[in-house]
């Protein structure tokens, strides 16, 4: 420590080097840690905050499918006039096949995610929680349109349009599970990493 | 948790007391608090200004220890680990303090309300009436030896303003002596 010419600034300098390490709350802590200690852990919500990660990773490999798909099919129209009708029908019967196989595996990658965020613990609060009513009416429509989107597109899966709209349905059921799940959280302790 | 209940050896290194408490033992983890949370208040009293925040803040950080300990590697040493937290830990609760009280006072003012408490003595008496941003500066910089790039990203802001921060609190306490 350089001790300046300033005695102000010497004088600082000492009470710097000399500050305690260490001051005592004026009232017991423990206490309050230890009734805290009971709730939740907060380390038990990490995995499903990486869920609407893996939701989006579906969504992007669904779209890129789905637009190579639409793309080549849209790209080489002089393919499909040269082939005869019944390779075009054979060649169309596949390529439905193919995305009512995407389609299934989907819905059922969207199932888990939805049932992992709903079986975490802090959902157990959110039911009590007052601001939950517009969220739940939200799932619950949001629900009923991808029955009704899901239906049409097992019926059709070629069309573009109800795909998006069907995964944009999905990110956004997942997102108010998110967002639910937030309402429920006190104190919370987010946003701090090491 | 039968875990949670085992007693303790006296002998105990603080290593076998981080990985008893990341396993669930409440006594492990007690006595991870006792040593250490004077150091987390005191550290919580400066940043923030208010013994009242500073035992909130100290809570909150011992519960975030509490539930981030499976996730401590032993990459670091636990007081290290603890510092970072506590400091991230007081910064967060700041803001969110004060996002709260900016929905009634649009007009963000440096006159805050130090603690009036007229236990503490020598630096941190005067530290206490330090304006909040000059006093963050100031106390990670001279007291926690970090660096002005540090603090200038811990706070969202500019190397300059760190400086000029830290100037402006060493200015305000030699008046003050």
């Amino acid at each position: 420590m350089s001790l300046s010419s300033d005695p102000r600034e010497t004088t600082l300098q000492l009470l710097i080097a000399n500050a305690p390490k260490e001051l005592a709350p004026e009232q017991d802590l423990w206490q309050g840690i230890e009734k805290r200690m009971d709730k939740p852990l907060q380390f038990t919500f990490a995995p499903a905050q990486a869920r609407p990660k893996q939701g989006a990773q579906w969504a992007i490999a669904a779209t890129v499918l789905l637009a190579m798909f639409f793309g080549f099919n849209h790209l080489n129209p002089e393919k499909a006039l040269l082939s005869g009708p019944e390779q075009i029908a054979s060649q169309q019967t596949g390529d439905e096949h193919a995305l009512q196989t995407l389609l299934s595996q989907i819905a059922q990658t969207h199932q888990t995610q939805v049932a992992n965020l709903t079986q975490t613990p802090a959902t157990v609060v959110w039911q009590t929680s007052r601001f939950s009513a517009p969220l739940e009416q939200g799932l619950v429509e949001l629900r009923q349109a991808g029955e009704q989107i899901f239906q049409a597109l097992q019926a059709n899966p070629t069309d573009k349009q109800l795909w998006q709209l069907w995964l944009w349905v999905q990110q956004r059921e997942l997102d108010l599970l998110q967002q639910s799940q937030k309402l429920s959280i006190q104190n919370s302790t987010q946003g701090n990493s090491i | 948790m039968t875990a949670g209940r085992l007693p303790l050896d006296d002998a105990m290194s603080e290593f076998d007391l981080v990985t008893l408490a990341s396993q669930g033992n409440r006594a492990a983890f007690k006595q991870l608090y006792l040593t250490h949370h004077k150091k987390v208040y005191a550290l919580s009293l400066r940043l923030c200004g208010q013994a009242s925040q500073a035992e909130e803040i100290t809570q909150e950080c011992f519960i975030l220890v509490w539930q981030k300990l499976p996730q401590f590697k032993g990459e670091s040493q636990f007081s290290t680990w603890l510092h970072t937290l506590c400091v991230n830990q007081a910064l967060s609760f700041m803001r969110k303090q004060k996002s709260f009280w900016a929905r009634f006072i649009p007009m963000e003012s440096d006159a805050e309300h130090p603690s009036s408490d007229e236990n503490y003595q020598g630096l941190d008496k005067l530290i206490l009436k330090l304006p909040e941003r000059a006093r963050i500066v100031f106390v990670l910089c001279a007291i926690e030896g970090y660096q002005h790039e540090e603090i200038a990203q811990l706070l969202g802001i500019a190397v300059g303003t760190s400086k000029t921060q830290y100037h402006r609190a060493k200015q305000l306490l030699q008046e003050m002596l």
